[in-house]
């Protein structure tokens, strides 16, 4: 096997690791340090599949920017310790055999399938990105030549909906609101 | 670049109405202080809510009507416009129309609520508006990036909407919840989205479709690949037209809101949300790979959406949250028409004819709770309404035509609504399906006809509260513009049938 | 094409083993707890190894989580700039209409937030 396809399947392990830590972590920062993981990860799957812009971006927005974000409501909120320390509810036990045991009934049920369809998954290319790609495929010119001519319209749409949040936002605060609820 | 503005003429007056009232309450003084300012108390916040008000209702009005002038002309061939982004012209016309309409019967619903001091109104209203754009461009999308972009601006705006009133922790309760599973929702679009680009190398719809058409019909990676894409993307758009199981949200977020963010809420995003799945379902259900997993699945979901919806309705003594079963039950009736829709148009006519009856008959019943406000507080019990039609002969009157409406009796628009997507079922040969649906509609009809019992057969407990009735003026227009719509489309049902049909062929 | 990322494939095999190192060497020479209650800063949300200075039970101002998100969102604005400086000038004129609309949202949403002191600490 080729060496990047082993390190893209190690990212999607460690990727998944870190979700596991996030939701199963009994203490925030530790539940933060696992998404980051996962987003890190995530990352570096983008740069194994040669999506380098969005691997940049995502290290930048995600293990960024949102990461600052997650830690500082923590740091705000500041939990005690026996909110986090409670244990899983019962039905988690009963949940979570469950939900594994159709994760891996849909693998198994699809591995067959891939198994007696083997002439389609022949097609596909054993390396991570299509022989076909363009050259620097996923690259920061590539990636906006495409965002400014054929995808401009979401791009102009994109200012909108962030105008749109950046309102929602203000809307919800509502700093200087002197108006109480009458109720 | 081939890119004529007409075609989105609509949108960019929208846009251009956001941003003038985004910059007249950023001057933070009242410009247009003599349309009937009565400054009392706290002139500066009570005159900018006024302001507000009154910009975004007549501006709506102005976009309507600028878009129902010059719209017309586009309204004979759609196009592909900006390299496959929207697909404007055509049909879509009768659907912006419908969608701007109910911006502005929500306008007029929330005039009072937005004129008191308790709320900012410019935001209110610059979300309104946002999320009016984002189901104008989501019908109109032509690939799922513009479907998920246009998707997120219709919600993201609403999530806030709900959540505006937050001092009540009711309200911040229902905000939370709609905002994590919308959340949710979006992701599974997302994946979906993600399998089937993986699979097909292309996010316009249009060109999906075909690669639809080409996957053969016994069990392959492909299809099943394929497949759980599609079902992905079903159930991210089931969350926003809340069919069961996805409808969790519901009962608390209707509850919660504002009756008039309630109102848009369960009429505009609904039909937005459906013209999405019709456009996305509908070509994909002619394939042989598809049809008979989807037609089940559809139905399976419709029928269990209408008896979960309507027998949790019987049971519900806040009339808020019985509107919020019957709109779960409403969404399975839309849904039932989608199982036989791989073969006719017609199917898809009636669908889109349901969903544009519906937004007149929701808002009215909507409009009565929010015109009987007594003190601030909006009429939400059953024991709100008990024996009011003494008192306002002219408000029962018009709740007793929703309730016929939406329980689906003649001579309302309900009744052709429902006629058309059982005659669909049965042409499409779904005979058990079509009598299980019909028993619960006649299940339906308990709480519907209930409502108009209480209001005219049992006497008021406590005296009946007055309502300042000088305030009320626009919400009567919601209501007559409502109930005219219900009642002669309910008799002369022709003219709304060609429009969904003009729709529904753009769609097809 | 890969081939690139290898110092950043360097960088995190030694950082791994550094940490692994801490951790090891920590772990022979440290105090040994058998379990976490012995050390309660272990429970503490940032395990910074100083006490708290107080119990933060009070509420912090919205003002906080207001900077932050807006943070998030003109940065969202600020990395979509990027792709287009890349291309500003292969494209022509018809890039500076592009960031024109794009930037006037931006301007009026800047407007909006700065009206309603957003940004105003007090």
């Amino acid at each position: 096997m080729d060496f990047n396809v082993i390190m893209y399947i190690f990212f999607g392990i460690v990727s998944i690791a870190g979700g596991v830590i996030l939701v199963g972590a009994k203490h925030p920062i530790r539940g933060a340090m696992g998404l980051l993981t996962t987003m890190l990860a995530l990352a570096a799957m983008y740069a194994q599949l040669h999506a380098h812009t969005i691997a940049v971006f995502q290290v930048i927005i995600y293990a960024g920017a949102v990461m600052v974000l997650i830690v500082y409501f923590i740091m705000l909120l500041d939990i005690k310790s026996e909110d986090y320390a409670k244990p899983f509810s019962k039905f988690f036990w009963f949940g979570a055999p469950l939900l594994l045991f159709a994760v891996f009934y849909f693998i198994f049920k699809l591995s067959m399938v891939i198994k007696s369809d083997g002439a389609f998954f022949a097609t596909l290319n054993p390396s991570l990105v299509s022989p076909n790609a363009p050259e620097a495929f996923g690259g920061i010119k590539i990636f906006s030549k495409e965002l400014l001519t054929k995808y401009l319209f979401a791009f102009e749409f994109v200012s909108t909906l962030l105008f749109a949040a950046i309102v929602a936002v203000i809307a919800i605060v509502q700093l200087d609101w002197k108006g109480k609820s009458n109720e | 670049m081939n890119f004529d503005p007409i075609f989105l003429i609509g949108e960019f007056s929208l846009v251009a109405l956001i941003v003038i009232l985004t910059l007249v309450d950023a001057m933070r003084k009242p410009v247009f202080a003599l349309l009937g300012s009565s400054a009392e108390i706290t002139p500066d916040i009570e005159s900018r809510n006024r302001q507000a008000t009154w910009i975004a209702g007549i501006g709506l009005v102005i976009v309507a009507a600028v878009y129902f002038i010059f719209g017309k002309a586009t309204s004979g061939e759609s196009v592909s416009l900006l390299h496959d982004s929207l697909r404007a012209g055509g049909g879509v016309y009768i659907g912006k129309l419908a969608i701007i309409g109910a911006g502005i019967l929500t306008i007029l619903l929330s005039a009072r609520y937005t004129m008191a001091q308790s709320i900012p109104a410019a935001d209110y209203y610059l979300l309104l508006c946002f999320s009016l754009l984002g189901a104008l461009t989501l019908i109109a999308a032509e690939n799922f990036l513009m479907i998920f972009l246009s998707l997120e601006m219709m919600s993201i705006p609403i999530y806030a909407l709900v959540g505006l009133k937050r001092y009540n922790s009711r309200v911040g309760e229902s905000a939370i919840k709609y905002l994590l599973l919308g959340g949710l929702s979006s992701a599974f679009l997302l994946l979906g989205i993600s399998f089937i680009y993986g699979m097909t190398g292309t996010l316009v719809v249009n060109d999906v479709l075909t690669h639809l058409s080409q996957v053969s019909q016994t069990v392959s990676s492909e299809m099943l690949l394929m497949g759980l894409g599609l079902v992905f993307i079903f159930v991210g758009l089931a969350f926003k037209v809340s069919l069961v199981p996805f409808h969790a949200w519901t009962p608390d977020v209707y509850e919660g809101a504002a009756t008039p963010v309630t109102s848009f809420m369960s009429v505009a995003v609904k039909l937005a949300a459906f013209a999405v799945i019709l456009k996305i379902f509908a070509g994909s259900l002619l394939f042989p790979a598809f049809d008979p997993l989807f037609s089940r699945l559809f139905a399976f979901f419709a029928l269990l959406t209408i008896i979960y919806g309507n027998s949790v309705a019987i049971v519900q003594k806040n009339v808020k949250r019985m509107l919020a079963y019957s709109s779960i039950a409403h969404a399975g009736y839309m849904a039932l028409a989608l199982a036989p829709m791989g073969h006719n148009i017609e199917a898809v006519q009636a669908v889109l004819f349901y969903g544009i009856g519906y937004i007149a008959m929701n808002m009215l019943a909507f409009g009565v709770l929010v015109y009987l406000t007594y003190r601030d507080k909006y009429c939400e019990t059953l024991e709100d309404l008990t024996g009011i039609a003494r008192k306002y002969p002219g408000a029962a009157a018009v709740m007793s035509v929703a309730m016929f409406s939406l329980g689906g009796l003649p001579p309302a628009v309900g009744f052709v609504g429902k006629v058309q997507i059982f005659l669909q079922l049965i042409n499409g040969k779904f005979y058990a399906t079509a009598v299980i649906a019909l028993l619960f509609s006649m299940v339906a009809l308990y709480f519907y006809i209930n409502v108009i019992v209480v209001m005219y057969m049992k006497e008021p407990e406590a005296e009946v509260a007055n309502i300042d009735k000088k305030s009320m003026l626009p919400v009567w227009l919601t209501l007559g513009f409502s109930t005219l719509f219900i009642l002669i489309l309910g008799i002369l049902p022709s003219p709304l049938m060609e429009w969904s049909l003009e729709w529904a062929k753009m769609l097809f | 094409m890969t081939d690139q990322y290898l110092p950043v494939l360097l960088y995190i095999l030694i950082a791994a083993v550094t940490v692994a190192l801490i951790l090891i060497l920590n772990a022979i020479f440290g105090p040994k707890a058998k379990h976490r209650k012995d050390f309660p800063s272990k429970s503490t949300p940032f395990e910074c190894g100083s006490d708290l200075l107080e119990e933060n039970t009070r509420r912090v101002s919205i003002r906080y989580y207001l900077i932050a998100l807006l943070f998030v969102l003109f940065d969202l604005e600020g990395i979509l700039l990027y792709p287009w400086a890349v291309v500003a000038r292969s494209l022509g004129s018809i890039a500076i209409i592009e960031i024109f609309i794009f930037l006037f949202f931006l301007v009026v949403a800047f407007i909006f937030a700065y009206k309603r002191k957003a940004l105003d600490w007090r």
